[in-house]
C-alpha cells in the first residue's frame, strides 16, 4: 500500500469534515473546504513569498511540518486543525496492519519455491521464499545461471509460470530445453524404476506427468525474457512488470497451458550497475540499487513472487579477499544469500562432472536457515547433490 | 499569565495581522481586553463582529495551551516512573542493558547484513508479552516492516519456545488464561510499509492506534521500525529534506514512547565511510540521526551462531559488550565451550 502518489483531491470527504471546529469558517461544507485547501496547496504561497513547489499529492503533503501548512492555508485552518488534517490523513492513508497469526496463516497455502536441488532445499526449509528476495552470488562459471535456469523449470513442475530478467545475455534456450526433457525423463525413471507407480491413482504413468514435469513446450511457453541492457531500463523495466504479471495471471485462470507467475529472477544485477556506476559514483550506485530493491521487495510482497538476484564477486581492494559485488547496502536488501563456490585444487571424480571440481553451496545469510554448506554437481539435468 | 507575544504562538498569519493592525502585541492584553467588557469590547476594539472575535479568542485560547509546558522537579519524575524493560532472553545482554530494552525510550539497533538485528527484534515483540507476574510487561507488539523481513515462522518457533520456557519456569505460579502461543502471535501488528510517504503515514497515524489499545488489559507496549534507513537511501538529491523527515521521525518516536511508556526499537544499517584512505563501517544515515537516538546497540556476527552486542551509547549504562546466539528458539545466551560439552552429552544421553 503506497500513498506517495494519491492525489489530494480525491481524498475522502469525511477526512474534512467537522474539521474547522476552531475556525468554523463561512466556507461552509467539506466539499468546497476540500477544493479551497488543495488550491491553496497547489499555489503553495507562503504568506506573499514566491511560490514553491506546488503541493499536490500525499506525499509532497507530509513533507510540510504544520506550521508551514498554517502559513500556506491561511486563513482556511488553525493550527490545531491543521496537526488534525495531518492525522485524519495519515490514518487514512496508513496500510491496515496483519498479525502475525494472520501473516501465518496466509504463508501456509503457498510459502516455498523448491530449487531442484533437494539438499539445498533441506537447509533453507523448502526452498526460497515467495514474498522475499533472495541472491546467488559466486564466480563466473560457478553454475548460478545453471540453478537459475533450473528455478524456472522446477517452477512450472509445481505450477508456476516465471519472469526472466536477463542483462548478460547469457540465457540458452537450448539448455533450458534440456534441462527440462532430463529432469522430467529423471523423474519418470525414477517413478517407474522398481515398477511401482508412485501416484495415488492405478492409473500410473498418466498420472505422473500429468501433475509433474511438463513437457519443454509448456516450461518455454510459460516464461517471459526481457533483456534491459542499462540499470534506467531495469528500474523502468521491473516497475512494469506488475501489469505484465497481472495479465499473465489473469490469462491463467481460462487457459489450463498458462501458469500464475510467482518466480522473477534478474540475472544479473552487478553487470548493467558495474557499467554504469564507477567507483566515484557509489552514492548514487547505492540510491540506484535502493529503488531497484524497493520496487523487486514491493513486486514480491503484492504479487507473491519469489525474487531471484544474481550477483558478481569482486577482489577486496585492501586484502585481495573475493567478496560479493554491489556493497554492504545491497547486502542489506537481501533475505537470504546464497553462495557458490569451485575449488578446482581439490576434484573428486565422480561419473556424471567431467570437470574435476568440487563445487559447493553456503547459505550465507537467511531469515530463517543456519550457515550450513552443501555440496553439488552440475549434469544434464541441472544441478544435483554432490559427494561431500 | 506571562506576557506571550503573539507573533510567538502558532497562530494563522491572518489572525496575527488583525491584533497586531489593532495595536495588540501579547496575549495578556487580549485577555485583559476581555475580561475588562467581554468579548463585545474586543470585537469593538478589533472592528469585527462578536461571532468572528470568538473564533478568533478561541483559536488564541488552544494556541497558547499547546505551548504551555508544565515542569516537575528531578525527585517527582524518578518517584512516578517505574521504569521497567523488555528482556532479550539472553542474560548478558539484558545485564549490559540494565535489564532489557527500556520502557519509554528510543533504542537504535545497528549492524551489517546477517548480524540478527530483525531475530532480536522478534524475539523483542514475543518477549514483550511475557506476563506480569514473571516479571514482563504484558503488552502487544507492533511491527512496522520496511523491508519484508519479518518471518511469521520464526515467530512462532519463538512464541512456541516462550510459553515452554515460561510454564516450565513458573511452575508454582498460576499463569494468565490468555497466555497461550495463538494469543502471542496475534499480539504482534505488522505495518508493511512500501516507501518513504507511507512510513510517515504510518508514524503520523500511531497515536491513534496506540489510544485504541491503551485500555485493554495488554496495551502497546513495543514499537519496532526495520528498517528506518531503508527508504531514506533511495535518495541522494534531497539530504536535508532527509535530516529534517529523519529528526521528525526521531521526535515523533520519543514522544509517543514517553507518552505511552512504550519501547521503541529502531534498526538502522551500516555503510561504509571512507575517512582519508581508510573505510570504516558505520551505521548508516549520519550524525544527526546519531544524536536522535537515547540507547545505540551495534549487533556483529562472531562465529556460525554467536553474537556480539556492543552498547556503544547509553544514558544509564556503560559501554561494554556482551556475547548472545540466535538458535532455533530464539535468542539466547551464548554457551562456553563447557557447556556446550555438557549439552551435548545430555542430548547423547536424552536422544
Amino acid at each position: 500500500m503506497s500513498c506517495c502518489f494519491r492525489r489530494l483531491h480525491r481524498l475522502p470527504l469525511s477526512i474534512f469534515t467537522d474539521l474547522q471546529y476552531i475556525s468554523e469558517n463561512e466556507f461552509g461544507d467539506a466539499a468546497t473546504l476540500r477544493t479551497s485547501t488543495c488550491i491553496k496547496l497547489v499555489k503553495n504561497q507562503k504568506s506573499g513569498k514566491e511560490t514553491s513547489e506546488s503541493v499536490t499529492t500525499v506525499g509532497s503533503f507530509l513533507k510540510h511540518s504544520c506550521t508551514n501548512l498554517v502559513r500556506i492555508l491561511d486563513p482556511l485552518l488553525t493550527y490545531k486543525e491543521c496537526v488534525e488534517l495531518r492525522s485524519r490523513i495519515c490514518v487514512h492513508c496508513a496500510p491496515r496492519p496483519l498479525s502475525s497469526m494472520e501473516l501465518l496463516q496466509s504463508l501456509q497455502s503457498c510459502p516455498v519455491l523448491p530449487t531442484g536441488l533437494e539438499i539445498l532445499d533441506d537447509c533453507l526449509k523448502g526452498g526460497f521464499r515467495i514474498g522475499t528476495v533472495s541472491e546467488l552470488v559466486g564466480r563466473s562459471g560457478v553454475g548460478k545461471t545453471q540453478l537459475a535456469m533450473q528455478l524456472a523449470v522446477v517452477a512450472t513442475k509445481n505450477g508456476f509460470g516465471t519472469v526472466y530478467i536477463d542483462t548478460e545475455k547469457k540465457m540458452s534456450l537450448e539448455r533450458l530445453r534440456e534441462i527440462s526433457n532430463a529432469m522430467r525423463q529423471h523423474h519418470f525413471d525414477d517413478a517407474n524404476k522398481d515398477g511401482v507407480f508412485h501416484s495415488e491413482d492405478d492409473f500410473g504413468a498418466q498420472k505422473v506427468t500429468n501433475n509433474s514435469y511438463k513437457s519443454s513446450t509448456c516450461v518455454l511457453n510459460n516464461i517471459t525474457i526481457y533483456s534491459p541492457t542499462s540499470t534506467k531500463e531495469l528500474l523502468s523495466l521491473t516497475q512494469e512488470l506488475e501489469e505484465e504479471i497481472l495479465l499473465r495471471n489473469d490469462e491463467a485462470n481460462d487457459s489450463a497451458d498458462k501458469l500464475p507467475v510467482h518466480l522473477l529472477v534478474v540475472d544479473s544485477i552487478a553487470a548493467p550497475t558495474r557499467r554504469d556506476f564507477g567507483a566515484d559514483s557509489a552514492p548514487q550506485r547505492v540510491s540506484m540499487l535502493i529503488q531497484i530493491a524497493q520496487v523487486l521487495k514491493r513486486l514480491a510482497s503484492q504479487l507473491q513472487l519469489a525474487v531471484v538476484v544474481i550477483n558478481q564477486v569482486g577482489i577486496d581492494q585492501q586484502n585481495g579477499e573475493v567478496r560479493a559485488a554491489l556493497g554492504i547496502s545491497w547486502h542489506h536488501c537481501l533475505s537470504t544469500r546464497i553462495l557458490m563456490e569451485r575449488d578446482e585444487k581439490l576434484g573428486n571424480h565422480s561419473e556424471t562432472t567431467l570437470d574435476h571440481c568440487r563445487r559447493t553451496a553456503t547459505i550465507v545469510k537467511s531469515n530463517v536457515a543456519r550457515n550450513e554448506c552443501v555440496p553439488y554437481e552440475i549434469c544434464d539435468r541441472g544441478l544435483i547433490s554432490g559427494i561431500s | 499569565m506571562p506576557a506571550i507575544p503573539l507573533a510567538q504562538l502558532p497562530l494563522r498569519p491572518s489572525t496575527l495581522l488583525i491584533f497586531q493592525k489593532r495595536g495588540f502585541s501579547t496575549v495578556k492584553e487580549v485577555e485583559e481586553a476581555k475580561a475588562n467588557g467581554g468579548i463585545s469590547n474586543l470585537s469593538e476594539e478589533l472592528g469585527l463582529s462578536l461571532a468572528q472575535t470568538a473564533v478568533l479568542v478561541r483559536e488564541i485560547k488552544s494556541a497558547s495551551a499547546s505551548t504551555e509546558t508544565q515542569g516537575s522537579t528531578a525527585l517527582s519524575l524518578l518517584q512516578s516512573r517505574k521504569q521497567r524493560s523488555i528482556i532479550t532472553f539472553s542474560k548478558s545482554v539484558d545485564n549490559m542493558l540494565g535489564g532489557g530494552i527500556s520502557l519509554g525510550e528510543l533504542t537504535e539497533v545497528c549492524g551489517l547484513p546477517g548480524a540478527g538485528k530483525t531475530q532480536l527484534a522478534m524475539q523483542l515483540c514475543v518477549n514483550s508479552s511475557i506476563p506480569e507476574m514473571v516479571g514482563g510487561v504484558c503488552g502487544q507488539a507492533i511491527y512496522i516492516d520496511t523491508e519484508g523481513s519479518f518471518s511469521p515462522e520464526r515467530c512462532r518457533s519463538m512464541a512456541q519456545a516462550l510459553v515452554k520456557h515460561v510454564q516450565k519456569s513458573s511452575k508454582n505460579k498460576k499463569l494468565p488464561d490468555w497466555f497461550e502461543f495463538d494469543a502471542i502471535l496475534n499480539g504482534i501488528h505488522v505495518f508493511r510499509v512500501y516507501d518513504e510517504a507511507t512510513q510517515v503515514a504510518v508514524m503520523h497515524s500511531l497515536p491513534q492506534y496506540l489510544e485504541k489499545h491503551q485500555q485493554s488489559p495488554r496495551p502497546i507496549r513495543l514499537i519496532v521500525l526495520d528498517s528506518i534507513a531503508f527508504h531514506y537511501r533511495s535518495t541522494t538529491s534531497d539530504y536535508l529534506g532527509r535530516t529534517k523527515s529523519l529528526s521528525d521521525t526521531a521526535s515523533l518516536l520519543s514522544d509517543i514512547g514517553s507518552k505511552y511508556n512504550t519501547a521503541v526499537v529502531v534498526i538502522n544499517h551500516m555503510t561504509t565511510k571512507i575517512n582519508g584512505g581508510i573505510s570504516q563501517v558505520v551505521p548508516a544515515l549520519g550524525e544527526s540521526w546519531a544524536h536522535a537516538v537515547t540507547t545505540r546497540l551495534i549487533l556483529a556476527s562472531d562465529e556460525q551462531t554467536i553474537r556480539t552486542c556492543r552498547l556503544v551509547k547509553s544514558p544509564h549504562k556503560a559501554y561494554a559488550v556482551a556475547q548472545c546466539e540466535v538458535r532455533e528458539c530464539g535468542i539466547r545466551d551464548a554457551m562456553t565451550a563447557d557447556q556446550q560439552n555438557q549439552d551435548r552429552k545430555r542430548q547423547r544421553v536424552h536422544a
